[in-house]
């Protein structure tokens, strides 16, 4: 079995015309040497439930629900999951744009990528957008909870 | 390599912008937050007993060899002034599974109630908990529901998350708990488990009158039914049987005493011998063991009864009652003799030098002479 390729990209681009950030949110699959799709693993997290660190992957059927009902019903962007007294998330931007890539939808659509995943734009407040700027905060990440199902169980 | 796994049922809250997270390929994470519903969790946690007004949490005793307990305030006794210290105690899992808690700030805890999280999964197995305080273990003892927090009300219940219940729960024992008076808190920290629930759960006059009724039965228990001769003091509180025996061994004493009198009177006053004599009873048993005071002792009785044979020391009236006969006005003289050599700090030779000196005051000389026409009377 192949190693799972480590492709370090950050946040894709930025727009300070319209104060958007662009990125992928999610990693479903990338690309190998060959130029294959694999299961993309990320560099592990500890589950408090059984004390174990897990390398997860978060397929694309996953990613494709969790984002819909993210996109109809949440769109919260926050700065480093900032929480008030009430442990409510402190808002400081909203996800304006959200599309799941795929490896169907980019083979129909015929979008070549090295990747696949939920690729949004996020429109931060003016200081937060400063600090993508500047290079303080570089990447995404999502709060929110799953179910957890090692290999072995699935297997 | 990692373990892997598959996320599914994947439910977002939020999109947070980060400086680094844990997909490499995009920079982006999961974040797997510890409130997520689709996530269960079994973890078990227990609560301290109440020690010096405050109780711990124990985190994943189900699973965990060893850990700390939460940090929380005590109240130290013996400070000024109140004195709260934040603390937390050690605990380990020991061989036989019981957990042991360390001590710290001079105090340590047993292990109180277990959470109720574990006891609703159907999947997980019961845990055995013991406890030990000490270097005294106690049996083991199964747990698997929560006993000694005041309950939340319905709508509490209703609108919290279950960690968020337990929490609010144990918050709510401690303000409880360090809101009791002193007298509450003694009677507290009495009780177990569901019995110190009980008690935070009642009303502050029933709480009152639970403390006062101890108190009265406190004070019953304390009042004093016998003092021995060894000084023990005996209270009502004290099992019966104990002071039976030790009044019976006070009897026998005085009895191995009053036949000691007897004998030595019979044996040193040949004259005193052959009757009661109480009087003289009374200072044989004040000086027994003087040999110098007996000595002089001796030879007033010599003196002062040649010849009466059985008459005894006190004219042989039986009764003696004070101020009426001979021994009356004897045994006033020795009161006013050693009055005097007290004050004269004459503590040697009472009967020879003090009694010389005493009869030279006006006191002594009345005194002597009300003794010596007793005698001649």
């Amino acid at each position: 079995m192949k190693n799972v390729r480590k492709v370090e990209v950050s946040v894709l681009k930025t727009d300070a015309k319209l104060g958007l950030v662009f990125g992928f949110a999610i990693v479903c699959k990338t690309k190998n040497a060959d130029g294959v799709f694999e299961d993309y693993y990320d560099t592990g997290s500890y589950d408090e439930n059984d004390g174990k660190v897990y390398a997860d992957h978060i397929t694309e059927q996953a990613m494709l629900e969790g984002i819909t009902e993210f996109m109809r019903s949440q769109r919260v962007a926050t700065e480093d999951h900032e929480r008030d007294e009430a442990d409510n998330p402190v808002q400081k931007g909203t996800v304006v744009h959200s599309f799941p890539l795929t490896e169907d939808i980019a083979k129909s659509l015929g979008i070549v990528t090295d990747k696949t995943g939920w690729l949004v734009a996020m429109q931060p407040t003016a200081e937060v957008f400063k600090r993508f700027e500047n290079g303080e905060l570089r990447q995404f990440s999502i709060g929110g909870g799953a179910i957890r199902v090692p290999e072995k169980e699935a297997a | 390599m990692l373990p892997k796994a598959k996320l599914t049922k994947l439910l977002i809250a939020e999109l947070a912008a980060v400086p680094t997270g844990a997909q490499e390929a995009q920079g982006t994470a999961i974040l797997k937050r510890k409130d997520a519903k689709p996530t269960e969790i079994r973890k078990q946690s227990a609560m301290t007993t109440a020690t010096q007004g405050h109780q711990h949490l124990l985190y994943c005793v189900d699973e965990s060899q060893s850990g700390s307990t939460s940090y929380e305030s005590s109240y130290v006794d013996g400070s000024p002034n109140d004195c709260y210290t934040g603390h937390c105690h050690p605990w380990i899992r020991n061989a036989d599974g019981t957990i042991t808690i360390g001590e710290s700030l001079g105090h340590t805890h047993d292990v109180g109630a277990l959470s109720a999280s574990l006891a609703q999964s159907s999947t997980v197995e019961k845990t055995t908990i013991a406890e030990k305080s000490g270097a005294s273990a106690r049996e083991k003892s199964t747990r698997t529901t929560v006993v000694s927090q005041p309950a939340l009300t319905s709508t509490e219940k209703s609108t919290m998350d279950p960690k968020d219940q337990e929490i609010a729960t144990l918050k709510k024992t401690l303000a409880a708990v360090i809101a009791l008076s002193s007298a509450e808190h003694a009677h507290y920290k009495t009780l177990s488990g569901d019995e110190q629930a009980a008690f935070l759960a009642k009303s502050a006059a029933d709480r009152g009158a639970i403390v006062a009724d101890i108190a009265k039965r406190n004070e019953e228990a304390d009042k004093v039914v016998y003092l021995a001769k060894s000084g023990e003091v005996y209270k009502a509180k004290d099992d019966p049987r104990l002071v039976e025996m030790a009044k019976r061994l006070d009897a026998e004493a005085d009895k191995v005493k009053k036949a000691a009198i007897v004998d030595l009177r019979k044996s040193t006053f040949k004259n005193a011998a052959a009757g009661k004599d109480e009087v003289l009873d009374r200072f044989i048993e004040k000086h027994m063991g003087d040999e110098e005071e007996m000595t002089v002792l001796r030879a007033m009785v010599e003196n002062s009864r040649i010849g009466k044979g059985a008459s005894g020391f006190n004219g042989g009236a039986d009764d003696v009652t004070e101020g009426d006969d001979a021994g009356d006005a004897m045994e006033k003289l020795e009161k006013g003799l050693v009055a005097f050599c007290a004050e004269k700090k004459i503590e040697k030779n009472v009967w020879t030098d003090g009694l010389s000196a005493f009869v030279k005051t006006e006191k002594g000389a009345a005194l002597k002479r009300a003794y010596e026409e007793s005698r001649a009377g």
